[in-house]
């Protein structure tokens, strides 16, 4: 493989560029702009056991680092993604995909996960259980590593496929909830989903988002998430996918020297959705002024 | 073909009070359908602006802004040369057939798209009945223009109690077939008061702009739809008003 190859869990990407879930839809829209197969991998939207229409207008709102959505995790639910999506998806893009899966029980999590893992695209299981944007669930299972611990060995025992959690930054205590996730078997972890935030209308004073408050994403987390990573890495003995803010080729060696081993990359899909082509073609550049021939040698540089 | 293009600035003025126009120039011609838009990138701030395109000739791409927060006025005060969009996007308006009658409801800066349209319309030799409705008589938008072409104009103020849905019953006009685009209790009550098919351009915030975030997803009564990219522009059977409160 290239100087840009990374692997996850067995499982190797060409490059380290997973465009987040929720920023890339099924992949169908970016295809629109270039070959979706650039990408290393992608994380589909939030998927569910049955069907969500998620929360009304207005969903989204800008502060000066990027963006909040309160989209509500809106799917057509696991059913529909395999039947439909998936066979579609597969004319046009050529490589696996983190099943991203949201649920408001433990069955509900095992139940999908086990029917994403008999995908031939389904290259690893991402559980979310840190979506701020759902009312009784989603979030609950990221802030209390027991329940947490409960979704990841109910989903082990159903499917063979990795399986990697995606952690909230409204955890208490992150780095207990990550040594607990390891400890229940997860593969592999993503760090980290939105935080919760809100803006207020100039005009009125009120929520600018219909659900009140959102998820804060965009290059103004970057040093939230990069320091959580550089806290975590150390203490834990799987992979790290870094996400939250990553804008630049630059944020990418900075977030992987911190420790992660892939970077999603979210809010930047959807203001320049040719950011991953862009960072892709950069990256090779900004190795040669390091000096370094390989990408995944500077997982974790940080701490040699 | 969608893409990412970089845009020469050929004219940015005040033409109306708190409206600009913007004419762009993109590196290569940009094939627009009438009601289609574009997503402007403003140097500064993280989400793009969906502008729709009030003309297109010659490869020059005519916009029409109000402002209306911090974003329009940083756009209005921008001294770069360069502009980046996103474009084109959206389904955009179904155009008449040749020798329809077509009826053109805008209000305020919701007239922008309409002018495309008309413009497209005329070219296939439809009859064209326009009402457009603004604040106050100082806030009209393409007057000269629209005096120009073959349309029958009809200008409203709410200033003098009169709005885009009131002349279209005084006049008659309830029963022609309708373009409409404008603030959302308009479209509404035009909807309450029209018996003829229509379609309606809608708007709201976005994440993305070309059908990636579902920021903009909301239910009609098909389902669940994106207005960036299953719209902007819906038939009327479609739109479920309550999805807008
Ligand atoms: C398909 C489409 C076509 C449009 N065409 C035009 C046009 O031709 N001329 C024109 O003047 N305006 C148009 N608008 C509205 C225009 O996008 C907003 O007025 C503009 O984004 C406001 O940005 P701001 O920073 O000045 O306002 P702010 O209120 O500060 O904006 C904050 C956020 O809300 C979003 N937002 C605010 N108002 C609107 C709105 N009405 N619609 C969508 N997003 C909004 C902004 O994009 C931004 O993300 C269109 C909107 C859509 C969806
Ligand atoms: C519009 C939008 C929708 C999202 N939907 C999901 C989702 O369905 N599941 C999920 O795990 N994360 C979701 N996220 C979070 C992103 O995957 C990512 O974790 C977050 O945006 C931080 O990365 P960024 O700063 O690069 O955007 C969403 C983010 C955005 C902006
Ligand atoms: S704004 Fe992102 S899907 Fe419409």
């Amino acid at each position: 493989m290239g100087e840009l190859s990374v692997t996850l869990s067995g499982l190797t990407l060409d490059n380290p560029l997973i465009p987040a879930s929720g920023t890339f839809g099924y992949g169908f829209d970016h295809a629109d702009f270039f070959d979706v197969n650039e990408v290393g991998s992608f994380s589909i939207k939030g998927t569910t056991l049955h069907p969500r229409s998620g929360n009304p207008l207005p969903r989204i709102a800008e502060y000066g680092g990027g963006m909040l959505n309160a989209v509500g995790l809106e799917n057509p639910g696991v059913h529909a993604v395999i039947r439909d999506i998936f066979p579609a998806l597969s004319k046009v893009y050529h490589k696996k995909v983190l099943a991203n899966v949201s649920g408001f029980s433990v069955e509900e999590y095992a139940k999908c996960a086990a029917l994403f893992g008999r995908e031939e695209i389904v290259g690893l299981i991402e559980l979310n259980i840190s979506c701020p944007n759902v009312h009784g669930g989603g979030m609950s299972f990221g802030t209390d590593p027991k329940t947490a611990a409960s979704v990841v060995e109910a989903v082990k025992k159903v499917t063979k496929k990795p399986v990697y959690v995606k952690c909230t930054p409204q955890c208490p205590d992150l780095l207990t909830m990550c040594r607990t996730l390891e400890a229940a078997g997860a593969d592999g972890l993503v760090l980290l989903n939105t935080f919760l935030g809100m803006r207020l209308d100039f005009k009125s004073g009120k929520p600018i988002l219909a659900n009140g408050t959102g998820g804060v994403s965009g290059p103004g987390v970057f040093p939230l998430v990069l320091q959580r990573i550089y806290e975590i890495y150390p203490k834990v003995n799987i992979p790290i996918i870094g996400c939250g803010g990553v804008s630049s080729a630059r944020d990418v060696i900075e977030m992987m020297s911190a420790g992660a081993a892939a970077v999603e990359i979210g809010t930047q899909n959807l203001t320049d959705p040719l950011s991953i082509i862009k960072i892709k073609h950069e990256l090779p550049l900004l190795l040669r002024e390091l000096g370094i021939k390989e990408l995944k040698n500077i997982t974790g540089r940080a701490f040699r | 073909m969608t893409g990412e293009y970089t845009c020469v600035i050929r004219k940015h003025e005040l033409t109306a009070p708190d409206t600009y126009t913007l004419l762009l120039e993109p590196e290569q011609e940009i094939p627009f359908r009438p009601g289609q838009f574009i997503d402007l990138a403003v140097p500064g701030f993280s989400l793009r602006r969906p502008l729709s395109v009030t003309d297109c000739e010659g490869g020059t791409i005519r916009l029409t802004y109000q402002l209306t927060g911090p974003g329009t006025r940083a756009l209005s005060e921008y001294s770069g040369e360069t502009l980046n969009i996103l474009a084109p996007l959206g389904n955009g308006f179904l155009l008449p057939e040749r020798g329809e009658k077509l009826l053109l409801l805008g209000g305020g800066i919701g007239t922008a798209p309409l002018i495309f349209l008309a413009r497209e319309a005329l070219k296939r030799g439809c009859q064209l009945t326009a009402v457009f409705g603004f604040r106050s008589p100082d806030r009209t938008l393409f007057q000269k223009e629209l005096a120009g072409l073959d349309i029958k104009t009809f200008l409203c103020y709410d200033s003098e109690g009169e709005n885009v849905v009131s002349v279209l019953k005084k006049e008659g006009l309830a029963g022609i077939p309708f373009a409409a685009c404008g603030p959302i209790a308009m479209l509404w009550a035009v909807d309450e008061v029209t018996q003829a098919p229509g379609q309606f351009s809608l708007e709201c915030r976005m994440g993305c702009g070309f059908g990636a975030c579902m920021g903009c997803s909301v239910k009609m009564r098909s389902g669940m739809r994106r207005i960036c990219k299953d719209g902007p522009v819906f038939d009327r059977k479609e739109v479920l008003w309550e999805s807008f409160r």
